[in-house]
């Protein structure tokens, strides 16, 4: 069977998602090879983002800006930083197999909003590496790489998992700073300093890493600075003093968090109480499925009639017509709301069609709040309709 | 911020400033809104829509970088086809890095933006009613082009012929 060639229109289809998958799968083919329908696809792409223009404009309900700026304040930004990465060279993440340094591509698996909250949060005392190895982590190596890793971190980016015992230059000099060799042979090498601890050096590593027994290996020359070796001293003191202060701060934060906590619960509950309440009236008014009565006086021939409910502060309104006829395709029933005062212009509210018992609902339409109306009326417009209302007026309003 | 560039209002997007965010949401907000109002016929969908669109955007400003396109323009193709893939209850179609456009339409400045709204719907009455239907049940409806022929009665041919001569009439007018 002959393929029949891709063209212009089907490329129009395709930008609008409108072919079948064989048909989508071809032109994926022809778009990899040929920038010429690369550029015509763009191209039409512009086209519809013009045409969409042509829509009816809206203003959407001023809530879902600050229902929008909440999200955003909640999920903050989750951009790894490249320094980070560089960092983050002995972990692997979402990677199985691979070496040291994350795949080109490598998706990092997002932290939850608690877990980038509490990094914020974290007091300095806990989140310095060379604090918390001071504290009594049995392993320097172990120690070194979560801590200076969590340093490194943006916070929000991601989880990891480390899969080789390397420390990076930052690492070691995390840890040369913290196991408190001198200066000088520090400088000289590191690596060797951490590894093979000096003579002296007693053999309970735990004990020898604390600030008391620093002092007791340090050289000859430097032991002679008694005042030395207090300050270094009061150092250890002064570090488990800031570790506790910092454990009755989290405590509390703690705390008062869990009884926001439970005031928030509750006045969620209570929201979702009247939401479903709401719901269910939305559902009243707007379900084909209710049973709809106009009561009239016997004689009355049915006619087309509207009620509308506005409450100009909240720009709510709520529109129900009764015994509307059926429009020809193409046009829609149009309600506009004519602002207090005079020349002032009829505001869209919204388009409707009647079912097929002639009634219609309208619900919520965005209108901008604090509008007072001095009538509302109804034309028919084409579909879609129309910003200026076309005459005659079908159903003018009478306040009651 | 409201006279900041688009791209300036991008780049502090990139950087967290939810300030910026802010004010690309009062610039787009309303095509965005009014583009999934019109596919879906349903404000509270639409609203959904709205919101997945900005997240995209707070979530992904290199997506937006790399379209060079008008921010504008994208979004409005963006949100028809959020609005669409909701119509259909299927799960979104492509992401936003795959819409790449190409438009000269800037609608950063308010009053460039009413100009082009008002200049696309004068084009779009001015075509021949069944050309202007055929692609507003494609784009807005996302009838498929057989669906659309079984709809009218008219054969595929001509509705795939009329859905294109409408946009490169749109295209000719808007650049004229």
């Amino acid at each position: 069977m002959i393929e029949t060639p891709i063209t212009a229109e089907d490329l129009t289809l395709y930008a609008m998602h409108l072919l079948d998958g064989t048909a989508v799968a071809r032109v994926d083919l022809l778009l990899r090879s040929s920038s010429e329908a690369r550029a015509e696809l763009a191209q039409i792409r512009g086209d519809l983002a013009a045409f969409a223009l042509s829509a009816p404009q809206h203003t959407p309900p001023a809530l879902t800006r600050q229902r929008l700026l909440k999200q955003v304040a909640r999920e903050g930004r989750a951009v790894p930083i490249p320094v980070a990465m560089q960092d983050l060279s002995p972990f692997v993440i979402d990677t199985p197999g691979a070496s040291d340094a994350p795949a080109p591509g490598a998706r990092m698996e997002k932290l939850t909003v608690e877990e980038r909250r509490s990094r914020v949060r974290l007091p300095r005392i806990l989140s310095d590496p060379e604090l918390i190895l001071d504290a009594n982590d049995p392993s320097p190596s172990d120690r070194a790489r979560p801590a200076s890793f969590t340093a490194s971190l943006p916070h929000g980016v991601s989880s990891i998992q480390p899969v080789a015992r390397r420390e990076s230059p930052a690492v070691e000099h995390l840890f040369s700073n913290s196991i408190a060799p001198p200066p000088s042979r520090t400088r000289e090498a590191p690596a060797a300093a951490m590894a093979t601890p000096p003579p002296e050096l007693p053999e309970d590593r735990y004990e020898s890493s604390t600030p008391f027994a620093r002092s007791a290996y340090v050289s000859a020359e430097e032991a002679r600075s008694s005042r030395f070796g207090n300050v270094s001293a009061w150092t250890g003191w002064a570090a488990a003093a800031a570790l506790a202060a910092a454990a009755a701060f989290l405590f509390y934060t703690n705390l008062a968090q869990q009884q926001q906590l439970e005031k928030q619960s509750a006045t969620l509950a209570r929201n979702g109480a009247q939401v479903q309440r709401a719901d269910v009236l939305m559902q009243t008014l707007q379900s084909s499925a209710a049973q709809r009565f106009v009561l009239a006086r016997q004689d009355t021939a049915p006619v087309p009639s509207a009620r509308v409910a506005y409450l100009p502060e909240h720009a709510s309104l709520i529109f129900q017509g009764t015994n509307l006829e059926a429009l020809a395709p193409y046009k829609t029933y149009e309600l506009w709301l004519i602002p207090a005062g005079e020349g002032r212009q009829p505001m869209p509210a919204g388009t409707f069609r009647p079912d097929a018992r002639g009634y219609a609902t309208l619900v919520l339409p965005p209108l901008p709040h604090g509008t007072v109306a001095g009538n509302f009326g109804v034309t028919v417009e084409d579909d879609g309709g129309s910003t200026t209302p076309t005459l005659p007026i079908l159903l003018i309003g009478q306040q009651s | 911020m409201q006279n900041t560039e688009d791209g300036v209002l991008l780049a502090l997007v990139g950087q967290g400033d939810e300030g910026a965010m802010a004010a690309m949401f009062d610039r787009y907000s309303r095509v965005v809104y009014s583009v999934a109002l019109r596919v879906l016929r349903d404000p509270a969908a639409a609203e959904d829509v709205l919101q997945e669109v900005f997240m995209q955007i707070w979530r992904k400003p290199d997506a937006l970088v790399t379209n060079r396109g008008a921010i504008g323009a994208w979004l409005a193709v963006v949100s028809r086809n959020r609005s669409i893939d909701l119509l259909r209850r299927r799960k979104p179609t492509d992401s936003v890095d795959d819409v790449v456009l190409a438009s000269s339409t800037d609608l950063a400045v308010e009053s460039e933006r009413t100009l082009m709204i008002e200049r696309a719907r004068t084009i779009m009455v001015s075509l021949p009613v069944e050309q202007r239907k055929t692609l507003e049940m494609a784009f807005f409806d996302g009838l498929t082009h057989s669906e659309i022929a079984e709809t009218t009665g008219d054969p595929l041919g001509t509705v795939k012929t009329r859905i294109r001569t409408a946009l490169l009439v749109l295209r000719k007018a808007m650049h004229a």
